[in-house]
């Protein structure tokens, strides 16, 4: 199944706070990094919120 | 003003599903804030407080949409059992009518069978009641001679014999019974009640 995309401005304060992030969690792409800052920031007690 | 640059990041449509279902939940001029506000909350640029207000709100819009669905998703069901009533209704209305259908041809044909029944009776009794009166008529035409001799001296045994042979012969050719021709010229002619019946024959020999 093809990828889709998702597009976001970031200013380049932002985009270095990613970068540093990647470098913590030893993440090797901006993508994935993205992915695990939403599906971590909608996280609560290890439930996605949407679910409740 | 800072600048800003487009960055776009993949999502696989099955693997990052629960991604992809956040992120088309939220109006297409939010989502950019949105990330934004993800990334400044790991970052460390916000306070906790901060990201959850804007997990609160994102929470209230997942909540909205999930309300709209269940009204759209109810509204669907009541819509369907009405349907699912209605065509019960329809059903049975047009088995009902079927039925009713049937049973009017039914009773129409047992009406018919009836009165073709009766018909046939009446033309029957009609025919019979013709074939009696025209045997009643030769009857009285063939024994009036009987009657006649009865009347004037009585019979003698021989026409006694031809009396009783008569009478078996007109029975044969009219497809009556003997006892049907006795009774009947016994209502034509009384007189011949003795002769028909056995009784008087000895005052005649």
């Amino acid at each position: 199944m093809m990828s889709r995309f998702v597009g976001a401005k970031l200013p380049e304060k932002l985009y270095k706070a990613l970068q540093e992030y990647k470098q913590k969690k030893a993440i090797e792409s901006d993508s994935e990094a993205i992915r695990d800052i939403l599906r971590q920031f909608l996280l609560k007690d290890g439930e996605v919120i949407i679910n409740g | 003003m800072v600048k800003q640059e487009n960055y776009t990041f993949s999502v696989h449509p099955e693997r990052d599903a629960d991604i992809i279902e956040i992120i088309e939940s939220i109006p297409k001029s939010q989502r950019s804030e949105f990330i934004r506000q993800a990334i400044r909350y790991y970052a460390g640029l916000i306070t906790e407080n901060d990201g959850d207000i804007d997990k609160a709100l994102y929470r209230v819009i997942q909540l909205e949409k999930r309300l709209a669905e269940l009204e759209k998703r109810s509204e669907e069901r009541y819509q369907s059992i009405l349907e699912l009533i209605q065509n019960e209704l329809e059903e049975s209305r047009k088995e009902r009518a079927e039925l009713k259908r049937e049973l009017s041809i039914l009773k129409q044909s047992i009406e018919k069978a009836q009165q073709k029944v009766k018909e046939e009776q009446q033309k029957k009794e009609e025919e019979e009641r013709k074939r009696r009166e025209e045997a009643t008529k030769l009857m009285k035409a063939q024994f009036e001679w009987y009657a006649d001799c009865a009347k004037y001296g009585g019979l003698t045994i021989e026409q006694r014999i031809k009396l009783k042979k008569d009478i078996e012969a007109f029975a044969r050719a009219h497809g009556l019974t003997v006892e049907e021709v006795k009774t009947t010229l016994l209502s034509i002619y009384p007189i011949l009640n003795n002769y028909l019946n056995g009784k008087g024959v000895v005052g005649y020999v």
